[in-house]
């Protein structure tokens, strides 16, 4: 990435708890530029997703601040965040969320952004297996479906800076790979793309920059172009958390039968 | 505004469990406020059963709509016990750019406009049954305070539901009791006013009414960061 390319995401001393006690992010600071692929890696409960909140404004931090850079991304209509929980009403069909986020982004000037009738057409329904589940209720979905469903129906809108949190989650093999292409696309359109994932191969694949948090502060921000294969890459994004030796007793429970 | 509420009304139709609380609501209150038969002396010409219909349980069904609107607006009603709510409504309103507020007052709008029927049931049957026969009483200043109220409990309970940090059902039940605190303290009021100055209560509800208002759009602000600036 060029060194003047302009700053699309900038992280600025971030420190967040959700109580007064804890800190989740302690002084988390960073930019991405735009066009960049960046992957958010980190145990569970590391603050990712804390992070992802935070830049679009639903979490307040404590100090610091997260700014969407309005030279580069012209509106929070050009934002796309998918969370963990999912991005879509259960009870209601896909159809009808569609129609729902297409009310919520029309506009004096564009009213109707999106072109409800022709839904089944569009390249990301056909893409990800949907036009034939238009109609049927998000919560009857299966739960690899529902996760091709929330992307599909976000990036419908053609955002410019596309937030995924854990999208491999609960998808089969197939639509991973579709995931990687679609990544691949987004990021050859020019658009940033921030990744919260545990899958390291998919990571290895899809980002040009990863950022591994530990205790609440960044522990490793490298390229990914610097690694020189998989295997260093994965041995460098792996925290060698000390692991005594775990028992869960089902040993005691066998010496007790005999 | 528009799409959370088509949105709201949307699940709010289709929901079962809506339609019968909704129903019910109106029928349960309006024979709860037959209770206030017991107090024995009327309070400045009001007579139990008034004060009770007027003071709480009319300001209740606002806070019945309001409750019934908002879990259904984060999917809380078919969540189980401890699971998380569904937020995405307000991340996609958030994206959207609209300002916050918008959706605060989408909610509270569906919820007064199921609390107006529930109120026209509750007042209806007291009518029906006789122990309302002077219509004079229905814009009295008693009255006024009991609309008010309904209008400040749909506030007050919307405010609360979709605001607090509550992500899951056991706070949002805490969030919905601790909404109950403005009737209790407008109906403590109103019990004061009658005795003192009644005509006193429609202003002094709007002023609570008011400052409630200013609390919540301060509260508004403060939740939802604006992270959408120039670098400069």
């Amino acid at each position: 990435m060029p060194e003047s390319t302009p700053i699309a995401i900038s992280v600025r001393n971030v420190t967040f708890g959700y109580t007064r006690h804890d800190t989740v992010l302690d002084h988390v600071g960073f930019d991405v530029p735009h066009g960049q692929s960046l992957a958010v890696l980190g145990y569970n409960g590391v603050g990712k997703t804390t992070l992802f909140r935070i830049i679009t404004g639903l979490l307040r931090p404590r100090s610091g601040e997260a700014i969407v850079n309005a030279d580069v991304i012209h509106g929070m209509r050009d934002v796309f965040m998918l969370s963990a929980d999912g991005a879509l009403a259960m009870q209601l069909s896909l159809r009808e969320n569609i129609s729902f986020r297409a009310k919520l982004f029309a506009t004096r000037q564009d009213p109707s952004p999106i072109d409800l009738d022709q839904l089944d057409r569009l390249p990301l329904i056909e893409a990800f297996g949907l036009a034939d589940r238009l109609d049927t209720k998000v919560g009857e979905l299966s739960s690899g479906l529902r996760r091709r469903a929330d992307i599909a129906v976000g990036l419908l809108f053609h955002p410019h800076l596309v937030m995924l949190d854990e999208p491999t989650n609960a998808v089969d093999p197939a639509t991973r790979d579709l995931l990687i292409e679609l990544s691949h696309q987004l990021s050859d359109s020019g658009r940033t793309l921030l990744t919260i994932t545990h899958d390291l191969d998919y990571c290895w694949r899809i980002a040009d920059r990863a950022i591994l948090f530990d205790h609440g502060r960044i522990a490793i921000d490298r390229r990914i172009a610097d690694f020189p294969d998989f295997d260093t890459f994965k041995a460098a994004m792996t925290i060698d958390e000390p692991h005594p030796a775990v028992l869960f007793g089902f040993n005691e429970e066998r010496s007790h039968r005999s | 505004m528009n799409a959370v509420l088509w949105y709201d009304w949307l699940l709010c139709r289709r929901s079962r469990s809506f339609w019968a609380s909704a129903a019910l609501t109106p029928l349960l209150f309006a024979v709860m406020a037959l209770q206030g038969a017991i107090i024995p002396n009327p309070l400045g010409g009001v007579t139990g059963t008034q004060l009770f219909l007027f003071c709480l349980l009319i300001p209740c069904c606002g806070w019945m709509s309001a409750a019934l609107v908002s879990m259904n607006a984060i999917g809380a009603l078919n969540l189980g016990s401890g699971e998380s709510a569904n937020r995405f409504v307000e991340e996609a309103y958030h994206e959207s750019g609209r300002p916050m507020a918008g959706m605060v007052l989408a909610h509270v709008l569906l919820s007064c406009l199921l609390a107006l029927p529930m109120l026209a049931i509750v007042i209806g049957l007291h009518c029906w049954w006789g122990t309302i026969t002077d219509p004079s009483l229905l814009c009295s200043p008693l009255a006024w305070s009991g609309y008010l109220c309904t209008a400040l409990s749909v506030f007050v309970t919307v405010a609360a539901m979709i605001l607090s940090s509550g992500h899951n059902t056991n706070e949002l039940v805490l969030a919905m009791m601790v909404t109950l605190v403005p009737i209790i303290a407008v109906m403590t009021v109103v019990i004061i006013a009658l005795t003192l100055c009644p005509l006193a209560i429609p202003p002094l509800a709007i002023v609570v009414i008011a400052v409630t208002m200013a609390v919540a759009i301060r509260h508004c602000r403060r939740r939802y960061t604006d992270t959408f600036r120039s670098l400069g």
